[in-house]
């Protein structure tokens, strides 16, 4: 009876085996042609702006105005810096829109406070359902005169977003985390497409770790990369996520994430997509796959792109635990994204995003993991079982890590070829390292955050979790 | 086992695959390394060239300068030896030193006027950069051609103004947004016809830059642009449009009230947005007309405009807007009211109290608020 159900097992085994090999080729195949992709899409945006005046755009009264969103719930101790660094940002025409969420501190309080604002009667129509909006204030004073604050009623990130876009008022708008900074010329550079091209609707810009940076008057001083190992292995993360994944994406016009922590829209189209949706964790990427469902569907001509060189730093997470709830609702998000939108995948109506773009998400970054760690485990009983042998064992493993390692390699050589923001060689050194060791434990303990993801999905877990931050204080 | 063995050659297929993938990524990690400590001793010299380079220059432009009254051959003889010091031997790379020259001669180019400027270009042309550059505009690779063209509107040759004239048919488009910049620098207003008449297509971007250059040369583009008017281009019309309001002589205002009575709409919006910019009165009564268009972005342009005439006349067509619009022309229409002066003001006062709910708060706003809404329009 044991020799038979190990002989069924062995079988199973086989034919599990039989396919992750052919899965193992298939997404190495996919990560090398995004690689490849991204690397000739990088060159050529790194030519294409190696001469670009962007005071152009700062000096013309012509330059699109831009409106700044950002949402913030108790965010009392960091809200002033952050709201005074976006005021700093180099752009002509921009008001900035902050969205006291229902803050249960004194976050209100502190922009009133700091910024002499007063309650305007200032008209907007709410073409975008959300809480109700309690007052809006605005400043008299010259500095502040482009920031208005709107406090409304708590309704979550993507509530908040959707009032800010109903009481913004400029063509495009920018949304930003309140815990991230951007870079002063950021604005300008994102931009630039939407003046090149009248077919861009959004535009999204590359995120950077700011832990371990130097930081001057809300500011990056010196770029650094972080101390704790947790933090780098996220550096090389990013890395691969922004310049390998969505810069190849974009080349090939099938974006589907514009991160919300910076991205620049074109607010007729947003609103015309019925703005974010409240009842998900991945409103930045459901709001992204909707606009291509809507452009699609109607037809009209548009891109999405991804540019790498404006530039918002932002904290991660330097604990296991808080990096854990991090990853476990951006893999939610995406579950549920893809999920609302499925009658999109593998349709050809959708062309690159139906076709490629989603069926990627679908079975790379969406069942990878469970793939990947089901792989591990089948072969680790099979080992103990006796079925498979040591050499089947170390053979799964290392094909696994070197691959890990070619395209976190990758990424840093993307990094390296286009914006080389860290100057120095050993800083360069230790990301190649921690590209090496990340694939030793901490890449496991991603692929177990992301199936615990799912599994917290079908239980109904809808928590967003929450981080401690430090801050960007000198 | 035998299904082990039955898989060899799979097995033996993604173990080589995975060797080329290590060696890959030792290459790829020391090629990283080297570049970077490269790049840095490349910075190094550079620094370490820039303040003997900027020495030399200064002093062969402070000779070119004196033998203007007398010739010494003092600047033939400092040529020459700055000539040799970026093409002899030495421990530094000829590629460092010729780049370290052309930056410090570019940086020098942005800051100087006059007879210093022009001996300058002198020594652009002197040391080979201006025939390099020249070269450079045919080649086969779109980015040397633009970093040629931006070469040469810092060294301003008048040779290179028939080659940059030709780049701007060419088929790229930051090559040709480079090359008209460059004949402006190069050429002065004597570049905005031809750019005009050769330019097909005029993006947002493009748009950004040729603006900049002709506010620069102020009122002698004037005629160019009206000229540009008879473009077959539409959006070299719209952008001469947009130039003459922006630029505000009263010989725009016959052609483009033309646009704005028969032009399409978007060629009609900017026409009405310059003739308010103008403000001449003759107008006054079209862009009245242009408040009961069918097109919305038509009665907000017109509204926009009458905003910047200081007469009640235009207060009727406003209030009308703003009772019976849509959103967006309302709040043009009490932008305008609100700058009008007492007879606007009056008005939002009125409508603050009668009008419906919509006109009600935007009224009320621009009544309290007039300045605050003023950019968002």
């Amino acid at each position: 009876m044991i020799e038979f159900l190990l002989s069924i097992f062995g079988l199973l085994f086989y034919a599990y085996s039989v396919f992750v090999i052919f899965y193992f080729v298939a997404i190495n195949l996919v990560y090398f042609g995004l690689l490849a992709s991204s690397l000739a899409a990088v060159v050529r945006y790194k030519r294409r702006n190696l001469f670009t005046d962007y005071r152009v755009i700062l000096q013309s009264e012509a330059s699109p105005a831009i409106s700044v969103l950002t949402p913030a719930y108790n965010e009392s101790a960091t809200i002033v810096g952050n709201v005074n660094s976006l005021l700093k940002l180099h752009y002509p025409t921009m008001e900035i829109v902050v969205v006291n969420d229902g803050s249960s501190d004194s976050t209100l309080e502190a922009l009133i406070e700091n910024f002499h604002l007063r309650k305007s009667a200032r008209a907007y129509l709410p073409t975008i359902e959300t809480s109700s909006v309690k007052a809006i204030y605005v400043s008299d004073e010259m500095p502040f005169s482009n920031l208005i604050v709107v406090d409304k009623e708590n309704g979550g990130k993507a509530d908040a977003l959707n009032a800010a876009i109903n009481v913004s008022r400029y063509p495009l708008f920018c949304t930003i985390d309140a815990d991230s900074i951007l870079e002063d010329d950021a604005l300008l550079k994102s931009s630039k497409p939407f003046l090149e091209d009248e077919k861009v609707v959004a535009v999204g810009g590359i995120v950077r770790v700011a832990n371990g940076c130097e930081f001057e008057r809300g500011r990056v001083k010196t770029v650094r990369l972080p101390k704790k190992h947790v933090a780098i292995f996220q550096v090389t993360e990013y890395l691969r996520a922004f310049l390998t994944g969505r810069m190849g994406w974009s080349a090939m016009n099938g974006l589907l994430i514009v991160s919300g922590a910076f991205g620049l829209f074109r607010r007729d189209v947003v609103v015309a997509c019925g703005g974010y949706k409240h009842d998900t964790v991945g409103e930045d990427m459901e709001l992204v796959v909707r606009m291509h469902r809507y452009l699609r569907q109607n037809d009209v001509p548009y891109r999405i792109v991804f540019v790498p060189d404006p530039v918002c730093w932002t904290e991660v997470p330097e604990s296991l635990s808080l990096l854990a709830k991090q990853r476990n609702r951006w893999h939610r998000g995406l579950l549920d994204t893809l999920l609302i939108h499925r009658s999109m995948w593998f349709n050809a109506r959708y062309g690159v995003i139906g076709t490629l773009a989603g069926p990627y998400f679908v079975l790379f970054e969406l069942f990878g993991p469970i793939i990947e760690g089901t792989g591990y485990l089948v072969v680790f009983i099979s080992f103990l079982l006796g079925i498979a042998h040591l050499e089947i064992l170390l053979l799964f493993f290392t094909v696994a890590v070197i691959y890990g390692v070619f395209f976190s390699v990758g990424a840093v050589l993307l990094e390296e070829v286009s914006f080389h923001r860290y100057p120095r060689p050993a800083d360069l050194f230790r990301l190649m390292v921690h590209a090496v060791i990340e694939n030793f434990g901490y890449r496991q303990l991603t692929v177990y955050w992301r199936i615990r993801a799912v599994w917290d999905y079908m239980k109904g877990v809808t928590a967003w979790g929450s981080m401690q931050r430090k801050g960007f204080a000198a | 086992m035998n299904t082990l063995e039955g898989n060899r050659i799979a097995i033996l297929f993604v173990l080589s695959v995975t060797v080329v993938a290590i060696v890959a990524i030792v290459v790829i990690g020391i090629t990283l390394l080297v570049r970077k400590t490269l790049e840095r001793r490349r910075e190094y010299q550079r620094s370490r060239l820039h303040d003997f380079y900027a020495h030399k220059l200064n002093a062969l432009l402070q000779a070119d300068l004196e033998e203007a009254s007398a010739s010494t051959g003092e600047r033939e003889r400092l040529l020459v030896n700055l000539r040799e010091e970026i093409t002899r031997p030495s421990r530094y790379s000829k590629g460092v030193r010729r780049e370290t020259l052309l930056d410090i001669m570019i940086d020098s180019a942005r800051n100087l006027l006059g007879d210093s400027r022009s001996a300058l270009e002198r020594v652009f042309s002197d040391l080979g950069f201006v025939d390099e550059e020249l070269r450079n505009l045919s080649s086969r690779h779109w980015w040397v051609r633009v970093k040629a063209c931006r070469a040469l509107s810092f060294m301003r040759p008048k040779v290179a103004v028939e080659p940059l004239i030709t780049l701007l048919d060419d088929k790229d488009e930051d090559v040709r947004v480079e090359a008209a910049m460059a004949l402006v620098d190069v050429a002065g207003v004597d570049a905005l016809g031809p750019i005009l008449k050769h330019l097909r297509f005029i993006s947002p971007w493009m748009s950004l830059h040729l603006s900049k250059a002709i506010l620069e040369i102020g009122l002698p583009a004037v005629q160019d642009l009206i000229d540009g008017l008879a473009s077959d281009a539409p959006t070299v019309r719209s952008f001469c449009t947009e130039m003459l309001g922006s630029l505000g002589d009263v010989r725009a205002v016959a052609p483009l009230m033309i646009f704005a009575r028969y032009a399409e709409a978007p060629l009609r919006c900017r026409a009405l947005k310059a003739l308010g910019v103008l403000g001449d009165d003759s107008s006054i009564s079209l862009i009245m007309v242009n408040c009961s268009h069918e097109d919305e972005e038509v009665r907000r342009s017109a509204a926009g405009a009458l905003g910047r005439f200081d007469t009640p006349l235009a207060v009727p067509f406003l209030r009308d807007l703003l009772l019976h619009d849509t959103v967006n022309v309302r709040l043009a229409a009490a932008e305008a009211l609100a700058r009008l002066g007492k007879a606007g003001r009056e008005t939002l006062h009125e409508l603050s109290v009668s009008a419906d709910d919509l006109g009600r708060s935007i009224a009320l706003q621009f009544q309290s608020e007039p300045d605050g809404m003023v950019l968002s329009l």
